[in-house]
């Protein structure tokens, strides 16, 4: 399971928790290839709905890293993220996702 | 082995309300007939922090009209929790806005649900509502409260996203974006579709994106996810499953205990007055539908998911009232893009 999974959730951690400027160098380096996951005409027209301009949505659903071609090295670091990731959130409790409900706050972006 | 306590406990101090929103998934308007008396309210502060609970996101009804909130509220910063206040931020005089200030809590929060007064207003049930959320929201950041926004989406706001969000830019409050679910007063013709669903995360991930967290702080909450093969994670922390029992704990102004609010009645598992916070958290019974899941919990389309395990099925107030059942949340990004996919194929 952790094999299957923790590419993308290796990722998700280390994009939400240590930036977009190292989750991009890490990928850079990696020399990841990239996928697009939606077609774009699909994009446009539920982006309308919240007044996005294609411009916007292009930008959004970015062609997404393909982790099924990613370096072993890169999986072993991401599968380590994965279970510190995990333990450190076992521990910080207050900030596992769904207590959020009813109390993000600015502290919660830093 | 003893069992961590919830990082928050969301707590309904009282279902009376002066505002009668369309939306209100407890149906507040008039307090309960049984609600938890001051005494038995300070003492549920010292249960909560005797079961190693971490916070307590203080809301209603309309919280602050209820006239024991300061004690309760102090009582919950005395005994080492921290505090959240949730409120429609309507009719907030100078004496409450300065009992807020004394209290001093850790994050203050409104919801606000329209760019302009005519939605606002028209979702919130009471003319004059959106004057006065943003007149509370601008003495919150200029007091410096550290300051939240919830914007609950349906039908009727989702076009509203684009003038809140204009609202609320360089104000640096953290938003709060959730999906409406069909529970208390919210009727089903009101939810979102899921392709709806799909646009108001495209709204989040785009303003994530085009804003700096100094513009604005962005974030879905716990029923908007999950594992997008095209998006951006849209939640402050990537998900691991429904945390209702788990790191979150409901509780009703009548001392009724539930893993997570955001559920209906059906999912009481006790009341303070009958049995003690304590027994009723350590019960292995209790919140069993997130703690042990298993496998054949899962809807089918969830157990063939490779992020099963992780997910468990997302969210459960919104797999519930919409999926027929939980861990099958239908509302799920993922599932949504394979669907679009397969229509366009």
């Amino acid at each position: 399971m952790l094999l299957k999974t923790s590419p993308t959730v290796g990722l998700d951690i280390l994009r939400t928790r240590g930036g977009e400027r190292l989750y991009r160098l890490v990928l850079r380096i990696a020399g990841v290839p990239t996928i697009r996951a939606m077609p774009s005409k699909d994009l446009v027209r539920l982006g309308a709905k919240v007044g996005l301009e294609a411009s916007e949505l292009e930008q959004v659903a970015e062609r997404r890293p393909d982790v099924d071609v990613l370096p072993d090295w890169l999986k072993i670091i991401l599968a380590f993220i994965v279970i510190v990731g995990s333990f450190y959130l076992w521990r910080k409790m207050t900030y596992l996702p769904g207590t959020l409900y009813g109390a993000i706050g600015p502290r919660d972006f830093l | 082995m003893v069992r961590p306590g919830p990082g928050c406990a969301v707590w309904e101090i009282t279902l009376r309300c002066n505002l009668n929103c369309m939306h209100c998934g407890s149906a507040a308007g008039k307090a309960r007939s049984d609600e938890l008396t001051t005494d038995e309210a300070l003492q549920l502060c010292d249960d909560l922090k005797g079961i190693g609970c971490q916070g307590v996101a203080m809301m209603g009804g309309e919280p602050l009209l209820r006239k024991d909130w300061p004690s309760i509220a102090e009582r919950v910063r005395k005994v080492g929790m921290d505090l959240s206040i949730i409120t429609n931020g309507y009719k907030i005089t100078e004496t409450k806005f300065q009992r807020i200030l004394d209290v001093n809590p850790e994050l203050v929060t409104v919801s606000i649900d329209g760019g302009h007064a005519a939605v606002h207003d028209k979702i919130r049930g009471v003319p004059g509502a959106f004057k006065q959320v943003v007149s509370t929201l601008r003495r919150f950041v200029e007091s410096g409260l550290p300051t939240g926004v919830i914007t609950t989406v349906h039908k009727m706001n989702l076009g509203e996203l684009p003038s809140i969000r204009k609202l609320l830019l360089g104000t640096g409050v953290a938003w709060q974006i959730q999906m409406a679910t069909p529970y208390g007063r919210l009727t089903y013709d009101h939810v979102l579709s899921k392709e709806e669903y799909y646009s108001l995360a495209l709204f989040i991930a785009a303003t994530r994106k085009r804003y700096s967290k100094k513009e604005l702080m962005i974030a879905g909450a716990h029923d908007m996810g999950y594992f997008s093969r095209v998006l951006p994670p849209l939640q402050v922390y990537p998900w691991q499953g429904c945390q209702a029992g788990i790191s979150t704990l409901g509780i009703e102004s009548n001392g009724n205990i539930l893993g997570c609010l955001a559920l209906p009645p059906e999912f009481v598992e006790g009341n303070i007055r009958e049995r003690s916070l304590k027994e009723i958290w350590n019960d292995d019974a209790f919140s069993s539908y997130t703690r042990r899941v298993r496998r054949t919990d899962l809807g089918s389309e969830c157990a063939s998911c490779t992020y099963s395990k992780i997910c468990k099925g997302g969210c459960s107030a919104v797999s519930h009232s919409m999926g027929g059942g939980l861990h099958r949340d239908p509302y799920c990004l993922r599932l949504i893009e394979e669907e679009l996919k397969k229509n366009n194929s």
